[in-house]
């Protein structure tokens, strides 16, 4: 626990940081010690290794350790020690560790470099290596899923395109509502309430072809870390989890390159050095090949089609001596579909950002910023129609890491966003001046501060900060206004929303505060250390949210657009607690947790019964309040290393939705709304969620993999009875998601093998080829001409067996 | 806007039976009814378009929980400025059945059905068709109508009385109706289309609903998507003149064949109302990408209890309609 002087130096470092004086920082520094610090890098990209431990001892000898410490998510570690003669060694699962002896007598940088263990050599080691953070006892982090691209590159995937965020599905707490989709749906929330992050930008919907694939190329990515709970407080704005993807620095050695062909896209990526060794850069490309074969077609129309995407991804880090490093990190993405003379569409992300980060002794400091934005447009040529949408993010943060020794670490930091929406505007080509239809565009400034402190006393290490965030709408902008304030009424005798009563219009000008919010983020976590290889932890969030993906549909579509809060619609608030015990076998080499969990978020939307929200300017005439809550239990055991590594995951989970409409007699909850108002199944409740994922690499040749998926199926809605009206069939339906599709299972497998510089892969998607239903819907049968309605009920499958194969060369 | 009010005579019997399909349009035939899944909107088809390339469905046998059967309004009073003759009002009655129960709807014969106006005249729909359950104002004083007035339908039935009120919404005038080749198009077969030029009045919170007749015989095509032709609203380009609209994209007429095109005056919530009528039937909602399956709440209430709550709508509607022979100088 940080003592008065602890503060006071507090107060003068972070005086310091922000005059952006060194020997500030330095001056107020304790003088008795010298300080080791410095990068771990792995030998063969030059990627920082995060999460490796960096153990400093008085000799070789494994039992005269005198300190321990992590590498941040920088892959930077530092601490200071009386004067004299240490070893220091970093060490990570799947590197070899690695060490060099200092002298220590004045402050000292020592970088680290770790070579890549082959998984076939990594049996034979006995060292009892550092496991990753969210499956280590000693950490306070919990609830946290981890991997490296590297480690689960070889698990069978669809159509051989490596996926992280469908590798993610694999782990218990995260599950999709469709094999078709990588929106997540992380412990029972929406998959807009995931925060995306890559490198420093966040990314709006990272989907390509529909959300098939996810926009991330395994090629450039490195670490992927996913926040299910106990969210560290530098992370605001979604209030379910968040998704960091890392991608890779580039080698700082020497150029390189690699190229795959699969049966999807073609990748290729080049690196290599800047200077000798100061930086280095990374510039990787994916994009599907499928189209090239539609100039064969004999058909025109096909002929002139395009149907395709690609993305781009760019990443650079430079040491300015005397500066600090600079990183960086681009990214964009595309899709793009076009049927000649009838439809055209395309959508895409693009981001970027410019990181730089300095050590000042115990302070790491790290100013950024970064610009994302996501578009789509629509355009249907045979109406001459088109629609186009955006949400552009600028974003600027000042994030510092102070190490405070026996007191701890102390992370703070201030952060201000702003967002533009332009939900959506019409055009037509052949007559422009025709009353374009244009939705007003929403703007908003979002500052916050944090600060959260980490310290250990004994077998306990507590975690715990605060976030402060404001909301500020502002102008220009145009906004209707209802009777009693109120753009949604609920009709009593009809069963019914109705729109409220329209009540003329209120101009902004630009500037103009048009609603403001603001709230307090605590979050929490404790760890007990039971054993040396055991602990329980316990994790608490308090999460906000104000931007929302305007969806109707179980799975986000590429097409969907952001809304945020403002007059009508509040900011979300979550609530998580979570409840873990780790404990790890065999010197490292198996790890297991089981986590319990509950969270409930209130401040949550749904849509008014068949409404119409495409291109909707009065999304508050269809917008129900609703609340949501979920738990579960999730268990996972894994095995780090050996010749057969991977793990199984399990969860009992369960996830609820509640039309939450104030009740205006004051008699407490209302039975108005979806299902009377009482809690029903969310649309990716899964009661049980089981999946395996092994990898076997018998030698340095040859490579097997298996995945394995248990789910619940998934909630669906039936009619109850059936009608006709405007010559048309209807279904009466019954409660909403009160039924199940039946339960899901599948197994992947894929061989990998080795020639020389090449690697080829097979895979097999859906082995035995089960008939794993997405969705049933009801319906009229095609001809009724006999003035008799037939119906049927169909499911609808999404993937039988998917064969794959593709080739990698790396130079 | 049109405020002069105009009393339709109510048609005797005989003239009801004897137009009986060209007037009550409930019993369609099916044009074309193509399998797609969609979303929502105009932004959707690209979406639905490869999707459905890329899945595979199978009919399943579901057992379904069954209901109470409710009972089912398609209640209409409508002023015909094209065929005066036709105007008038009706009601059809039936109730629910269990989902994959293939036989007719069950009509209402036992329902006392009455229509009032602004001006307190009481209209009593007699049953003329009890095999469909269908009511019609053939006897006593005529209702008043116009667009802006109001009307009340009250329906006894079965121990409940239910009611809804509307107001009769404006309709929008044919300006012609004419025949047009056009080519094959993506999933579309070559053929003659039907297409109508009108002019929107002006103002916004216009719609309306499209009623097609092939040789006196009401059709539909209700495939994805068409539920926006099947319904239009001026939303996007009030007081917009259109030319050239296909209400139909599938039918195609021969040689000698008479169609005729109504366009019935929707107000927005009845426009609302039919477009996800529409929209459901046309979709078999359930799709990954579809908006949740729920029940159509229809704007008849029933004034006894809450439950059992109506299914169906009550509408006043301003009507104009054409009716074109398609020449043999058109086909190539």
């Amino acid at each position: 626990m940080p003592s008065p002087g602890t503060a006071a130096r507090l107060v003068a470092v972070l005086f310091a940081t922000f005059a952006g004086s060194e020997a500030a920082v330095q001056a107020v520094q304790e003088s008795a010690e010298a300080r080791i610090s410095g990068y771990v890098r792995s030998a063969e990209t030059s990627d920082v290794i995060r999460g490796a431990a960096v153990s400093v001892s008085r000799s070789e000898l494994p039992d005269s350790v005198v300190a321990i410490v992590s590498t941040n998510r920088f892959g930077y570690y530092s601490l200071s020690l009386p004067p004299g003669v240490y070893w220091v060694e970093a060490v990570r699962i799947g590197f070899a560790p690695s060490g060099a002896q200092v002298q220590l007598d004045a402050d000292q940088t020592v970088d680290l470099v770790l070579s890549r263990r082959s998984l076939a050599a990594a049996g034979l080691t006995v060292r009892a290596d550092r496991l990753p953070a969210d499956m280590n006892p000693a950490s306070a982090e919990m609830s946290t899923v981890r991997f490296s691209v590297p480690d689960v590159e070889r698990l069978p995937v669809v159509l051989g395109e490596t996926d992280p965020v469908r590798t993610l599905t694999l782990f218990p707490g995260v599950s999709t509502a469709n094999d078709g989709t990588s929106a997540i749906n992380v412990r029972g929330g929406r998959a807009d309430e995931n925060l995306i992050v890559l490198d420093n930008s966040q990314v709006f919907n990272p989907a390509h072809a529909i959300g098939f694939f996810s926009t991330f190329n395994s090629d450039a990515i490195d670490d992927v870390v996913l926040h299910k709970g106990a969210i560290p407080a530098r992370f605001g704005g979604r209030t379910a989890s968040v998704l960091e993807v890392f991608q890779r620095e580039g080698n700082r050695d020497r150029f390189a390159s690699a190229a795959s062909i699969g049966l999807l896209s073609a990748r290729a990526s080049f690196e290599g050095p800047i200077g000798s060794g100061e930086g280095s850069w990374l510039v990787a490309g994916r994009r599907t090949y499928g189209d090239a074969f539609l100039v064969f077609s004999s058909d025109p129309d096909l002929k002139k089609s395009k149907v395709y995407f690609y993305d781009l991804n760019l990443r650079s880090n430079l040491d300015v001596p005397g500066v600090g490093t600079f990183l960086v990190s681009g990214f964009v993405g595309r899709d793009r579909l076009a049927l000649p003379d009838f439809l055209g569409t395309s959508w895409g992300n693009a981001a970027g950002s410019v990181r730089v980060n300095r050590a000042f002794g115990p302070l790491f400091s790290n100013f950024t910023v970064s610009y994302s934005n996501y578009d789509y447009y629509v355009e249907v040529t045979s109406v001459d129609r088109t629609v186009i949408s955006r949400i552009a993010t600028f974003n600027a943060k000042l994030d510092q890491t102070l190490e405070l020794e026996e007191a701890g670490t102390l992370e703070f930091g201030l952060h201000a966003e702003r967002h533009a929406i332009h939900p959506g505007r019409l055009e037509s080509t052949a007559d422009p001046t025709l009353n374009q239809f244009v939705i007003d565009p929403r703007r908003a400034m979002t500052p916050a501060a944090y600060a959260e402190h980490e310290a250990s006393v004994g077998p306990l290490t507590v975690r715990y900060g605060l976030r402060a965030s404001m909301f500020v709408r502002t102008g220009p902008e145009t906004v209707q206004q209802y009777e009693n304030g109120r753009p949604l009424v609920y009709s009593e005798e009809r069963g019914r929303f109705e729109p409220g009563v329209e009540s003329g219009m209120a101009e902004y000008k630009s500037g103009d505060v048009i609603s403001s919010y603001w709230g307090l983020e605590p979050r929490a976590s404790v760890r007990l250390g039971l054993t040396t290889v055991s602990s329980l932890k316990l994790g608490y969030s308090r999460l906000r949210q104000e931007l929302r993906l305007v969806s109707n549909s179980n799975s986000p579509s590429p097409l969907d657009t952001w809304d945020m809060v403002g007059p009508y619609l509040e900011p979300a608030v979550s609530d998580q607690l979570a409840l873990g015990y780790v404990t790890t076998g065999a010197g490292g080499r198996y790890s297991f947790s089981a986590e319990a969990y509950g969270r409930a978020a209130t401040g949550q939307t749904d849509f008014t019964p068949g409404a119409d929200i495409s291109f909707n300017e009065q999304l508050e005439t269809v917008t129900v309040p609703s609340e949501s809550r979920s738990w579960g239990i999730e268990l996972l055991l894994r095995k780090h290393r050996g010749e057969i590594s991977g793990w199984i995951g399990y969860s009992l989970a369960r996830s609820e939705l509640r039309t939450d409409w104030p009740d205006d007699s004051g008699a407490g909850d209302s039975d108005i709304g979806i299902n009377g108002g009482d809690w029903y199944p969310s649309p990716y409740d899964r009661t049980h969620d089981l999946a395996a994922a092994v990898i076997w690499s018998p030698d340095g040749l040859w490579g097997l993999s298996a995945n394995f998926v248990f789910a619940t199926g998934l909630p669906t809605t039936f009619p109850v009875a059936r009608y006709e009206l405007l010559g048309v069939l209807l279904g009466d339906y019954g409660p909403r998601n009160g039924y199940r599709l039946p339960d899901y299972h599948r197994l992947d497998v894929s061989a990998t093998r080795k020639f020389g510089r090449g690697e080829l892969r097979f895979g097999v998607f859906n082995a035995y080829n089960r008939f794993n239903a997405q969705s049933m819907y009801f319906r009229q049968v095609e001809e009724s001409s006999s003035g008799v309605f037939e119906t049927e009920a169909a499911e609808f499958s999404l993937f039988g067996i998917v064969p794959s194969v593709s080739y990698r060369w790396s130079f | 806007m049109r405020t002069d009010a105009e009393s339709s005579t109510g048609p005797s019997g005989l003239t009801v039976i004897a137009n009986f399909r060209e007037r009550f349009n409930f019993r369609v035939m099916y044009v074309s009814r193509e399998r797609f899944l969609r979303l929502s909107g105009v932004p959707a088809l690209a979406v639905f378009a490869a999707l459905a390339a890329s899945g595979c469905e199978r009919i399943v046998d579901v057992e379904l929980p069954s209901a109470e059967p409710r009972l089912v309004v398609e209640g209409r009073v409508e002023l015909n400025r094209s065929v005066p003759g036709n105007s008038g009002a009706w009601v059809r009655l039936t109730v629910t059945g269990d989902y994959f129960d293939s036989s007719p709807a069950t009509p209402v014969t036992d329902a006392e059905v009455r229509i009032t106006d602004q001006e307190e005249t009481l209209a009593e729909l007699s049953l003329v068709d009890p095999a469909e359950g269908v009511y019609v104002h053939l006897d006593g004083p005529p209702l008043a109508m116009a667009p802006g007035y109001t009307y009340q339908l009250e329906i006894r039935w079965d121990g409940d009385t239910y009611l809804s009120d509307v107001e009769m919404a404006m309709g929008t005038p044919i300006d012609s109706l004419y025949f047009e080749w056009e080519e094959e198009f993506i999933g579309r077969p070559a053929g003659l289309r039907v297409k109508v030029d009108y002019t929107d009045p002006p103002g916004p919170g216009h719609s309306i609903l499209y009623e097609l007749f092939l040789n006196g015989e009401p059709v539909i095509s209700p495939f994805p998507g068409n539920e926006f032709r099947l319904v239009r609203s001026d939303r996007y380009r009030p007081g917009e003149e259109v030319t050239g609209f296909a209400p139909d994209p599938l039918l195609d007429p021969d040689v000698g064949d008479r169609v005729t095109v109504r366009q019935v005056g929707l107000t927005t919530t009845l426009h609302d109302y039919m477009l996800a009528v529409f929209e459901q039937n046309a979709l078999g909602l359930g799709n990954p990408y579809s908006i949740p399956s729920a029940t159509i709440q229809g704007n008849v209430v029933n004034s006894t209890s809450v439950n059992p709550r109506p299914l169906g709508y009550f509408g006043a509607h301003e009507v104009f309609e054409a009716t074109v022979v398609v020449p043999d100088t058109l086909i190539p």
